[in-house]
C-alpha cells in the first residue's frame, strides 16, 4: 500500500434486508446456490404494467418483535434500514454495547427516500409527519431516532450508486474525525411509483435478468437494504474486534453525458474506479474480484466491460467479475451496499457468487464473468462499481480481513 | 468564557480543512437575483412562500428539463460569470461538483405520481440526482460528484467536502450548488409551516470554490432527541464549543433553522467573551441559506471569522469560516 493511501476504515458488521434472504447467512447461501428473488409482485398493482416481475421482499421477517417498539416508524423503507442496522450492530457486537451516541454517524444512500410516504401524503393521509417522512432523508432521520443518535446524520442521493457513495462519506467522516463509528448503507423500496417509472422508460425485461450475456434486454427491479457498521481500526481493535473486511478506497464522479445513459466512453466510470484505487495506495493490478453493477442492459454491460479492460488492462482477461442483479433485481439505492457486503463475505468464505442466466457470450463482453456456479476463490482486494441516472458513478476498493 | 460545556454531549469534534476562496456567486431566490436581494430582503414582512421565477434558458439541451434543474444552470452559470471563466472550463475531470438540497425533486415527484399518463421523458427528473446531472451534463463535467439531501446543513456538509477534495488536489474548483423549489407541492408544506421559519424561500445558489490561502475552516454537527430545550442547549453548546474552541466569531449567520434551535443558539452566544453580530436569514431557504449568507458576506466583504449555523429536522451544523471573504 502506498503511503498516499488513505486510512483504511474496519467494516466490523453487515446487515441485509433482500429478496433472496433477511440475514446474512441466507443472502450468502441465497447468492452462492443461484437462488433467484425474483417473482410475480403483490404489493401493488401491476396489471396494467409491461413487466409485471419484480425483486420484492415478500415478508419481513421478524417485524413482530420490531412493532413492540414504538419508535418504529410505518415507512417501509425505514422498516428495512432498522432490520438491516439491528443485524448489523449485532454483528459488530455493539448491540449490548452501543457507541457514545456523539461518536456514532448514520449515512445512508437512497434512490427513491421515502416515496411510500410521499403517496400517502398526496392523499392527505398522515398529516406532517407523512410529508417529512415523505422527503429523501425522511427514512435516515427514521433510523437515525431510532438509533438515538447524536452525531453527523448525512443522507446521500446518487441514484443507483447512492449505496457506495453512503460508504465512502461515512468513511470520511471517521477518518476526519467527526464519528468513530458509522452506521452507513442503502436502502430503496420496490413501489408503484418506480415499477411504471422503468416501465415506460422501456428498461424492463420481459425475459431474465442476464447480466452480460449476448440475449441481455434490459432489467428487473428489487428492493432491500445493506447496512454495515464502519470503524476507525484503532476502535475495533480495542474492542477485540475481528473486522469483516477494510473499506480502502471510494470514489464517486459524473459522467456529463446523458440523464439516463452511461457515459459510451466510460469516462466518469473509470475515472471513479482510478480514484478509488488512489485512495486505496493500490494499482489495478491488486484487484481480485470486481462486483460489477451489471444492470443487464445492453449500454451499461458493454460500457462497464470496455471500462474494465481499460483500467485494469490485459489482466483484466484473467479478474474474475461478477453481477447479482439476476439474483435480486436491481435493489437501486441498497445494490452497491448490498455487492459490497458480498464482497466481503466473498472474502471471507472463499467463495464468488455466479453471475446468474448467463448461456450465450457476447463479444463485446468477453471477460469470465463467473456464469451460474459459484467458484472457489478468495478474494484479497475487490473493487465493486454501480452507476446510476444522471450521470453518477461510485467505485469502492475493498479488502477481505 | 462560559462554555456550556457542562450541559453540553460529549464526544462532538470538529473537522477541519483549509477554507477555499469563493471565486464566484450564482444566486437566483424569490428575494430576487444576486446577494443585494438578501440584504434588501432583511426585516421585510415575510410572506408565506417567495417563489422564483423561471430562467429562460434556450437550446436543445434544457427542452425537456424541469424549472428545478434550469434554475441550477442558470446559477451555475451566473457563477461562473462572475468568476470571470468561460463556461468550457468547468469542463472535464478536474471540476468537482457537489449539490444540496431539501426540496428540489418534490414537484417533479408529485406530477409523476398524480399522472398515469407520463412519460418516458418525465421519470428520470423525479431522481434529485437530474439536476446536478442536467449541470454536468450541460458544463461538460466529469470530475467528483456528491449530492446530499436536506436543509441548511446539508450545504455545510457540501462546503466542507469541497474544502476536502480542493486540499487533496483532487480538483482545481469545485462548484457547490443548492436548489430549493416548493410552489407545486406548497399545498402539503404549507400545512407544515410550524417546521420551518417564514417566509419558505425558493431558489438555486452556486458558489464557485478555488483552493484558498490555508486558512482552516471548521465544520461540526449533532443529533438532539428533540429540538426543544434542553435538548437544543446541549447540542447547540457542544457544536459551537467543537467549532469555535475559545474564539468568537466576528458574526454570526443564522442561515436556517427552527425556533428551538435559534433561542439556543442565541443563549450559548449569550455567554461568549464577546458578543458577535447576529446576522439572521429573513426566511427559510433550506440548504440555499448557507451558500446566501455566505456570497453576501463576501459581497460586503464582511470581516471573518463567519459563523455559519444552520439546522434541519434535528440536526444542528455549524460551520466556521476564516478571513478574508473575498
Amino acid at each position: 500500500m502506498s503511503p498516499r493511501a488513505a486510512e483504511p476504515v474496519a467494516v466490523t458488521g453487515a446487515g441485509v434486508v433482500s429478496p433472496i434472504g433477511q440475514d446474512l447467512d441466507a443472502f450468502w447461501a441465497g447468492l452462492v446456490t443461484g437462488v433467484s428473488g425474483i417473482a410475480e409482485i403483490e404489493r401493488f398493482p401491476v396489471a396494467d404494467l409491461r413487466v409485471t416481475r419484480g425483486g420484492e421482499v415478500k415478508k419481513l421477517h421478524r417485524v413482530a418483535e420490531l412493532t413492540h417498539d414504538a419508535r418504529l416508524p410505518a415507512c417501509r423503507a425505514s422498516r428495512f434500514l432498522i432490520h438491516a442496522t439491528r443485524e448489523a450492530l449485532a454483528h459488530a457486537g455493539l448491540a449490548a454495547d452501543p457507541p457514545e451516541p456523539a461518536r456514532l454517524a448514520v449515512v445512508i444512500g437512497t434512490a427513491l427516500g421515502g416515496i411510500d410516504d410521499a403517496a400517502r401524503a398526496l392523499r392527505g393521509d398522515g398529516g406532517v409527519r407523512a410529508l417529512c417522512g415523505s422527503l429523501y432523508d425522511g427514512p435516515t432521520w427514521n433510523l437515525a431516532r431510532w438509533l438515538d443518535t447524536e452525531g453527523p446524520v448525512l443522507t446521500v442521493s446518487t441514484a443507483c450508486a447512492s449505496g457506495a457513495t453512503s460508504l465512502g462519506v461515512a468513511a470520511e467522516l471517521i477518518r476526519a474525525g467527526r464519528a468513530d463509528v458509522a452506521v452507513a448503507g442503502g436502502v430503496d423500496v420496490l413501489c408503484r411509483f418506480v415499477q411504471r417509472g422503468f416501465n415506460v422508460l422501456r428498461s424492463l425485461t420481459r425475459d431474465q435478468v442476464r447480466p452480460f450475456d449476448r440475449r441481455r434486454s434490459g432489467i428487473l427491479l428489487g428492493e432491500g437494504a445493506g447496512i454495515v457498521v464502519l470503524e476507525r481500526a484503532a476502535c475495533a481493535a480495542a474492542r477485540g474486534r475481528a473486522p469483516l473486511g477494510w473499506l480502502l478506497g471510494h470514489a464517486s464522479t459524473a459522467d456529463g453525458a446523458h440523464i439516463t445513459a452511461p457515459d459510451p466512453e466510460g469516462r466518469g466510470l473509470a475515472l471513479a474506479i482510478r480514484q478509488a484505487l488512489g485512495e486505496a495506495g493500490l494499482g489495478p493490478d491488486s484487484v481480485e474480484f470486481v462486483s460489477a453493477h451489471g444492470t443487464g442492459t445492453p449500454a451499461n454491460d458493454r460500457v462497464e466491460t470496455d471500462v474494465l479492460k481499460r483500467v485494469l488492462g490485459p489482466r483484466a482477461y484473467a479478474v474474475p467479475v461478477n453481477s447479482i442483479k439476476a439474483h435480486l433485481g436491481h435493489t437501486m439505492g441498497a445494490a452497491a451496499t448490498l455487492e459490497a457486503i458480498m464482497c466481503l463475505l466473498a472474502g471471507r468464505h472463499g467463495q464468488l457468487p455466479p453471475t446468474l442466466n448467463y448461456g450465450e457470450s457476447d463479444p463485446h463482453c468477453d471477460l469470465d464473468w463467473v456464469p451460474n456456479e459459484a467458484r472457489r476463490h478468495r478474494p484479497r482486494v475487490s473493487l465493486s462499481t454501480s452507476l446510476g441516472f444522471g450521470g453518477c458513478n461510485a467505485a469502492l476498493v475493498l479488502a477481505a480481513a | 468564557m462560559n462554555r456550556v460545556a457542562s450541559s453540553a454531549i460529549a464526544g462532538v469534534r470538529a473537522a477541519h480543512a483549509p477554507a477555499p476562496r469563493i471565486a464566484g456567486v450564482g444566486l437566483l431566490t424569490g428575494w430576487g437575483e444576486g446577494p443585494a436581494a438578501l440584504a434588501r430582503a432583511r426585516g421585510n414582512t415575510p410572506a408565506s412562500l417567495l417563489a422564483v421565477p423561471t430562467p429562460a434558458l434556450g437550446g436543445e439541451r434544457f427542452r425537456r428539463a424541469t424549472r428545478e434543474c434550469l434554475l441550477a444552470a442558470a446559477a451555475v452559470r451566473a457563477a461562473t460569470a462572475e468568476a470571470g471563466l468561460d463556461e468550457t472550463a468547468l469542463a472535464g475531470e478536474r471540476t468537482g461538483m457537489l449539490y444540496a438540497s431539501a426540496t428540489a425533486y418534490a414537484a417533479a415527484n408529485r406530477a409523476f405520481l398524480e399522472d398515469e399518463a407520463s412519460t418516458t421523458l418525465h421519470f428520470p427528473y423525479t431522481a434529485p440526482s437530474a439536476v446536478p446531472g442536467e449541470v454536468t451534463i450541460a458544463f461538460g463535467i466529469r470530475g467528483p460528484y456528491l449530492n446530499l439531501m436536506g436543509g441548511g446543513p446539508a450545504a455545510l456538509q457540501a462546503l466542507w467536502y469541497a474544502a476536502r477534495w480542493l486540499a487533496a488536489g483532487q480538483v482545481d474548483r469545485v462548484l457547490v450548488l443548492a436548489v430549493e423549489t416548493v410552489h407545486e407541492v406548497w399545498d402539503l408544506f404549507g400545512r407544515a409551516r410550524r417546521l420551518y421559519r417564514r417566509p419558505l424561500v425558493e431558489g438555486a445558489a452556486c458558489l464557485l470554490l478555488e483552493p484558498g490561502d490555508g486558512a482552516s475552516l471548521a465544520w461540526a454537527s449533532a443529533t438532539a432527541p428533540r429540538t426543544a430545550r434542553p435538548h437544543a442547549d446541549r447540542v447547540v453548546g457542544a457544536v459551537l464549543d467543537a467549532v469555535l474552541g475559545d474564539g468568537t466569531p466576528a458574526t454570526v449567520a443564522r442561515c436556517s433553522g427552527t425556533h428551538g434551535f435559534g433561542r439556543a443558539e442565541a443563549a450559548a452566544l449569550a455567554g461568549r467573551r464577546r458578543s458577535p453580530a447576529v446576522v439572521s436569514g429573513p426566511g427559510e431557504a433550506m440548504a440555499c441559506g448557507p451558500l446566501l449568507e455566505l456570497a453576501e458576506a463576501r459581497s460586503r466583504r464582511a470581516p471573518g471569522p463567519w459563523l455559519l449555523t444552520a439546522a434541519w429536522r434535528n440536526d444542528y451544523s455549524a460551520l466556521c469560516w476564516p478571513t478574508p471573504m473575498a
